[in-house]
């Protein structure tokens, strides 16, 4: 049984949306103290924290044997070099980051919505690890097409002329406004579907279908609380944009120390929103009953 | 078999690890290279702020670098990684060999380019870089045989290269270089000798691809040497057709009518009459009117004319270069000294004085305007009027003055300061003028500027100040500071004759 609020209408009003979103983030910060939820993002944190490490280490006597070809084969032989590495650096650890994301983030993202449905008081089953593990496929594929369908979409910003944007600062924003809302949607029709498999054993295209379904019967709620999640993460995305700029007024090592933060708030933020998103599943699924 | 088979990947790894190795050596290099560069950089934002110790502190850091690099058995071919780390290494010696340049340590600054020869000798780059910049310690000292040496052996250390940083980009001016003083050394009837080789250089390169901007510059070098050389006709057909050639070119490296001004400058070398290189000059104008070389081309009119006592059409072209509103500062600047000069030579002072006046209004940065505040008083000087030069040089202090207060220090402020002792000198406060020059022929020293202001302050202490055991310190420090060139020498003897005709 899920406490609190039980009427499922469809949310298309604001204020509360709002009210619904909120309720669904104090839900998961409610259970931000029990460590055990924490550990399947916190595993992925520290594969992030290896990579950017091992990114950053091709003069460090014995993790330059990896770190080496691992830089070739992300930023070029150019990267290689100081500091064009750390020029290099962001869109380095993207690309391995992406990869990352699908293998072990979708994986670790289906643990910890199970847990966060036990603690909600949902029957996720004894073992959260061993079930999400045998949903990795599903889970995999999943995740791979929602970070695809995002690329092809952030792709769609190379179609406007750059001599647009390099004139007119409001292009440039617009541009970036518009892609953000572009995302949030994609992210939002998507952000059920670990949901689906790990708690209701859904296979790809089910979970899929169904998660545009729920995302589509709680609109607001879900819009906001991916949004306000994408917001969080934007000031970074932007910052990794200017790495230019960064690495000519201050040092090159400090871009490592902001994909450093980067990742601590990736984790804090993916905690927040993988635990509103279930918490909002499970009220849909209630509200349906 | 098997085994075999296990040892080729182990082997494989084994390789690998060692170009990891060499790539990681080169990026803690770089690191640490960058980081040295960083400090510079934020030393030289106010380096009148930064001590000395600082500045010997930071050579020590890059001489550091550079021993730590430098010293592999195998030095490695161009284009490996471990040619990359020793140039790295050259590097770092370049940077402190800049440092202890600007400390005027020269004997330290000797030391390392005898260093980066000896170790670096190998690299191509490096040992043209060491060349060029020993080749131009030798020439400001004057030793022009030893600099055109150093220069030829720049030039054939490296492969010129259009628009690219480094001894690459400037290579291709060396040979000529190096052949001028050879040439001034040599007698009358070794002129040609003295250019054979960089005839030669410079044929090899106008045989290169058709339309590219080294084949293009060698073909002005080749056409500039033979008018060194009074092959007038030669000179002005090779630019004839390198005119034809650019003008066939859908994108020219240089513009077409660049040839065409050198013809004039050929012409102009040669002698040949007034009204023959205004009819190149006119013809230029005629023909390439977008010509970027516009200004310089107008500034030429407005000479031609002046010589031929044409002072109205002088003062046309002067003033379609300053009606320019985008033209270049150098010609519009220049256009406006040379209207104000003309105008006071034909007797038309307040006209010149409007001219010099706008100098420092419309080109403050420029050194026509620095130079307008000493026109006015040489004008006054001339005409005898007194109290209109001493009121002229009041003003003339107050502007070199507020210059040097309002603008950093670089090669305008050098010239103001310059100015400023002539103009010190001029209102007969000698001490305060020689302790200028003495300042700033210190901190050009290596130069010939710096020689010939060290030799004006010594003549000062001597003749305007009667000390001449100042003006003996004076040239027994050019003696110290030039003393392989002839001036030097001169020096050093004539401090020795002083100081023995000073009573004891």
């Amino acid at each position: 049984m899920i406490r609190g609020r039980r009427e499922g209408k469809n949310i298309v009003n604001w204020f509360p949306s709002l009210g619904v979103a909120v309720w669904a983030w104090r839900g998961a910060i409610a259970l931000s103290r029990r460590p055990a939820i924490w550990l399947p993002l916190l595993g992925v944190t520290a594969l992030q924290g290896a990579l950017l490490l091992l990114l950053t280490s091709p003069h460090r006597g014995g993790l330059s044997v990896l770190a080496l070809p691992l830089v070739r084969l992300l930023g070029g032989e150019a990267a290689t070099h100081y500091p064009i590495l750390y020029y290099a650096l962001p869109t380095m650890f993207f690309r391995a980051n992406l990869v990352l994301s699908a293998l072990a983030g979708s994986i670790a993202g289906g643990a910890a919505t199970l847990l966060f449905a036990r603690a909600f008081g949902y029957d996720a089953g004894r073992s959260p690890y061993r079930r999400a593990w045998r949903s990795a496929p599903a889970l995999i594929v999943t995740t791979a097409l929602t970070l695809g369908l995002l690329l092809g979409l952030a792709a769609l910003a190379t179609l406007v002329p750059g001599e647009w944007t390099l004139r007119s600062g409001a292009v440039r924003w617009g541009v970036r406004g518009a892609m953000m809302v572009l995302l949030i949607v994609v992210q939002s029709l998507f952000v059920y579907a670990t949901a689906w498999i790990v708690l209701k054993g859904h296979g790809i295209w089910p979970a899929v279908r169904d998660s545009v379904r729920v995302t589509a019967r709680t609109l607001l709620p879900t819009l906001i609380a991916v949004g306000v999640s994408a917001l969080l993460h934007f000031p970074f995305s932007f910052a990794s944009g200017r790495v230019d700029l960064i690495a000519g007024k201050l040092k090159p090592e400090v871009i490592a120390g902001l994909l450093a933060v980067q990742i601590g708030v990736q984790l804090l933020v993916t905690f927040l929103l993988v635990g509103a998103a279930t918490r909002l599943f499970l009220w849909r699924m209630e509200a349906n009953r | 078999m098997r085994g075999v088979l296990l040892l080729v990947p182990l082997a494989l790894l084994a390789a690998s690890c060692g170009t990891d190795r060499e790539a990681g050596r080169r990026h803690r290099a770089e690191r640490e290279i960058w980081r040295a560069d960083w400090e510079y950089q934020s030393l030289s934002l106010r380096p009148e702020a930064v001590s000395e110790e600082r500045w010997t502190d930071l050579a020590g850091r890059y001489e550091s670098i550079a021993e730590r690099y430098a010293g592999t058995p195998d030095p490695g071919t161009p284009g490996t990684i471990r040619a990359d780390v020793q140039t790295i290494a050259a590097r770092a010696l370049f940077a402190a060999a800049r440092i202890h340049g600007a400390l005027r340590d020269s004997n330290r600054v000797e030391i390392l380019y005898e260093k980066m020869a000896g170790r670096f000798g190998h690299l191509p780059d490096v040992a043209a870089e060491v060349a060029l910049v020993r080749g131009r310690i030798a020439e400001g000292r004057g030793d022009r045989l030893a600099a055109a040496e150093l220069y030829e052996s720049a030039a054939d250390r490296v492969e010129p290269r259009a628009g690219v940083a480094g001894a690459a980009g400037v290579v291709l001016d060396l040979p000529l270089r190096a052949a001028r003083m050879r040439a001034a050394e040599a007698g009358e009837g070794q002129r040609e000798a003295a250019y054979r080789t960089a005839r030669a250089y410079y044929r090899r390169h106008a045989a290169g691809p058709p339309g590219d901007a080294v084949q293009v510059d060698a073909q002005v070098r080749l056409a500039e040497l033979a008018a060194d050389l009074g092959e007038w006709d030669e000179a002005t057909s090779a630019l004839h057709r390198l005119e034809a050639q650019l003008r066939g070119l859908d994108e020219p490296p240089r513009h077409p009518c660049e040839a065409r001004f050198a013809v004039y400058g050929v012409q102009n070398r040669a002698g040949l009459s007034l009204d023959l290189t205004r009819q190149t000059l006119i013809g230029l104008l005629e023909d390439y009117p977008d010509c970027p070389l516009a200004g310089q081309v107008l500034l030429a009119l407005a000479s031609n004319a002046s010589r031929r006592g044409r002072v109205d059409e002088a003062l046309q072209h002067l003033d379609r270069i300053a009606a320019e509103p985008r033209g270049d500062v150098e010609a519009g600047s220049q256009a406006l000294l040379a209207r104000a000069r003309l105008l006071d030579r034909h007797g038309r002072w307040p006209e010149a004085l409007e001219s010099l006046r706008m100098l420092p209004i419309r080109f403050p940065l420029s050194t026509a305007a620095l130079q307008a505040p000493l026109e006015i008083v040489l004008h006054h000087a001339r005409e005898d009027d007194e109290e209109a030069a001493r009121a002229a040089l009041a003003q003339a202090e107050r502007d070199y003055r507020d210059f040097l207060a309002r603008y950093p220090p670089g090669p305008l402020a050098l010239i103001a300061r310059e100015h400023l002792a002539q103009t010190l000198a001029l209102s007969g406060e000698h001490d305060e003028a020689l302790d200028e020059m003495v300042r700033l022929g210190e901190e050009l020293s290596g130069s010939s500027k710096g020689a010939s202001l060290l030799l004006a302050a010594a003549r000062m202490a001597y003749e305007d100040l009667a000390d001449t055991a100042r003006a003996a310190a004076i040239l027994e420090r050019v003696g110290d500071a030039y003393g392989q060139t002839s001036v030097g020498r001169w020096a050093t003897g004539e401090a020795t004759r002083m100081r023995g005709t000073m009573a004891p």
